[in-house]
């Protein structure tokens, strides 16, 4: 314990000359400072490296980055609400629907219980398209509840995702979705070594990244999560931001059930239950503050990151399943802490 | 005023959705009613004991009431109770926990209503108090069945992982410890793993292609709680060019049939889910009409093979 308690006086130490060293422009050093639980990933990596040497394999990093881009994708939308000062619980739930749907439009034709028997074999682009447009309106629809009804987020989002997850049961009888397409199996397969789901979710963060950080729109998310009267006053249309704002978080949870259905080959409406929790744990992990106004898009695949590193170690390390869940909640808490200490240097 | 038009339009909405899906539409003019208290209608093999038990109802001219509790405990009383105050005839209950029905079983005999457990049994080996039955299947039979199948095999020796379902779950405890029970006997194999999957078939290959790192080719076979979750096992196989493992699930549902035919999943065992949801309508009635049947009935596993699996379509 002494040694990681002297990393965490290291680190803080690390930060404060950082800080002094800001102002002459080192942009690295900034970065590190930014991202303080990459040290912390750094970490993981070499430890579990030198336990189980395996862990470097090619095809094992590779493992590692398609197992994460699922709830990855979830967090990308998640880190956004979060800053905004807002939660969204329903993403697992809008992954299962969206993912039903789409996988019902995506059957090869000689599907054993083929959902719509009279429907010929659509191009993937069908399903996609389906999928996309229900993440984005039942997310448009918490947005829209959270910014004309003045309902919390909490509440509204917690309404969607039990409503949603109904919905997905009525639409197959509670039954699964198999027998998907080639086409869309490719989204979960590979190009050369290149897994199509890190592509997608290396795409996805940066769009994110490029929302959060280069239009009006990411610069009204962290107004309104810093001091959502503040930015009323100053002319930010808060109700339309917050409505595309959950739009856009239900897209991204329509983006990982593409994905999610592509890798599996089948979509099972109990599916994605209580990923919703792992994309905010990503978020959390990655240094997004539930006091609003803090956070980035690197944080947030760093943290989706670290817990896909940390599951996949655990598995190669042997550590019994048990063990596994209290390890992660662990790691949770310790990122946070991590993070607090600091936010509050920065203050 | 606009606020006070959207919560009404709510409320049409929400109140629209209940009665479209609210319970029964047979008319209750003749026969029985008959509660039915589901665990989780999320769950697959959950919805093929309650379409089996409202066939059976459709077909015998019995009003069937099935609730769905959700895994919450708490929620599943209520219903019971609910049912009783309607004044069902009898109840069937897919217990949400097996070692917390004593109050539903209390309410149910105080009030002189037949009770017949489906699945999952409150009362181990004990003997149900009167007026109480029990349908299911033994789930340490799966795990052996499921045990025995790979030896056949796969031979006396090898190195074997384990991919549990939620693990507070009886069934998965159940299945694992019948999974041991025959591994147990030959020295030659090795258990490398066990972990849970969660009953999901996501999870089931993420943690395959995690083993296949960590074992490479100590791993011979791969032994699911479940049938979903051992065909993600065989998709992360197929990923990885791994034709030479063995995987065995357990439920029979139709994809795995499918995957048994073409061979690419070894075998599986059919828990004859709608056999329990009809036997459990059937006692029900039998105690209706004063009949007394006997009050736990065992509905036996099959291993299903690539050579027996055309006779279970």
């Amino acid at each position: 314990m002494s040694d990681s308690s002297k990393k965490i006086a290291n680190e803080a130490e690390k930060a404060e000359d950082l800080k002094q060293q800001k102002a002459n422009g080192n942009k690295l050093l900034i970065y590190l400072k930014k991202y303080g639980i990459i040290f912390a990933l750094i970490l993981l990596i070499v430890g579990i490296s030198i336990a189980e040497p395996k862990f470097l394999n090619p095809t094992n990093i590779f493992n590692v980055l398609t197992q994460s881009s699922i709830y990855g994708i979830m967090a990308l939308g998640m880190t956004l609400i979060i800053i905004s000062k807002g939660i969204d619980l329903s993403v697992g739930s809008i992954l299962a629907f969206a993912g039903i749907v789409a996988a019902s439009l995506g059957q090869v034709s000689t599907a054993t219980n083929k959902f719509f028997p009279n429907l010929g074999e659509m191009p993937v682009i069908v399903p996609i398209l389906a999928a996309l447009a229900i993440g984005a309106i039942l997310g448009g629809i918490n947005g829209g509840l959270i910014a004309y009804t003045g309902i919390p987020a909490f509440i509204a989002t917690l309404g969607m995702m039990t409503m949603a997850r109904g919905v997905t049961l009525m639409y197959t009888s509670g039954k699964p979705v198999t027998q998907l397409t080639p086409d869309f199996m490719f989204l979960g397969g590979k190009i050369g070594v290149i897994p199509v789901p890190v592509l997608i979710y290396a795409l996805m963060a940066g769009i994110t990244w490029v929302l959060l950080n280069h239009t009006s729109f990411g610069k009204n998310v962290y107004a309104i999560g810093g001091n959502i009267k503040a930015a009323e006053i100053s002319g930010v249309n808060v109700k339309k931001n917050l409505l595309i704002l959950y739009a856009f978080c239900g897209l991204m949870a329509a983006v990982a059930a593409i994905v999610f259905a592509g890798r599996v080959g089948s979509v099972h409406p109990g599916a994605a239950v209580g990923y919703e929790l792992t994309a905010i744990a990503a978020s959390v992990i990655g240094g997004t503050s539930f006091d609003g106004g803090i956070g980035t898009v690197g944080g947030a695949v760093i943290g989706a990151l670290v817990l896909g590193v940390l599951r996949n170690g655990l598995t190669l390390l042997g550590v019994q399943a048990y063990w596994q869940q209290i390890l992660e909640g662990l790691i949770i808490i310790v990122a946070v802490i991590i993070d607090m200490r600091k936010n509050s240097k920065k203050k | 005023m606009k606020k006070i038009l959207i919560v009404m339009l709510v409320l049409v909405m929400v109140l629209g959705t209940f009665t479209a899906c609210g319970g029964a539409k047979e008319p209750a003019a003749k026969g029985f009613t008959i509660g039915y208290a589901s665990s989780n209608l999320n769950d697959t093999g959950q919805t093929f004991i309650a379409d089996a038990a409202t066939a059976y109802a459709t077909e015998n001219n019995i009003t069937i009431d099935v609730q769905d509790a959700q895994e919450d405990v708490v929620k599943q009383q209520d219903q019971v109770k609910a049912m009783i105050e309607k004044g069902v005839n009898a109840i069937l209950v897919v217990p949400v926990d097996t070692s917390a029905m004593g109050p539903i079983t209390d309410a149910a005999t105080a009030a002189k209503i037949p009770l017949v457990y489906v699945n999952r049994n409150p009362f181990g080996d004990a003997t149900p108090p009167a007026g109480v039955y029990y349908i299911g299947s033994k789930e340490v039979v799966a795990g052996e069945l499921q045990g025995d199948a790979l030896i056949k095999l796969m031979g006396e020796k090898g190195g074997v992982a384990i991919l549990m379902g939620k693990l507070d779950n009886e069934a998965a405890v159940k299945r694992t410890e019948g999974n041991k029970n025959v591994l147990s006997k030959y020295p030659g194999i090795t258990i490398l793993a066990e972990e849970t999957g969660n009953w999901q078939r996501d999870q089931g290959m993420s943690l395959t292609e995690n083993w296949l790192t960590a074992y490479g080719t100590k791993l011979n076979a791969i032994l699911a709680n479940n049938d979903e979750m051992a065909l993600g096992a065989v998709q992360a196989l197929k990923a990885a060019g791994r034709a030479d493992v063995l995987v065995l699930g357990v439920d029979a549902i139709p994809d795995a049939k499918a995957a048994v035919a073409d061979k690419s999943l070894a075998g599986t065992v059919l828990q004859d889910l709608a056999g329990q949801g009809r036997t459990g309508m059937e006692i029900a009635v039998k105690v209706l009409n004063g009949e007394t049947p006997a009050q736990v009935t065992w509905i036996d596993f099959v291993s299903v093979t690539p050579e027996n699996v055309a006779q279970f379509n």
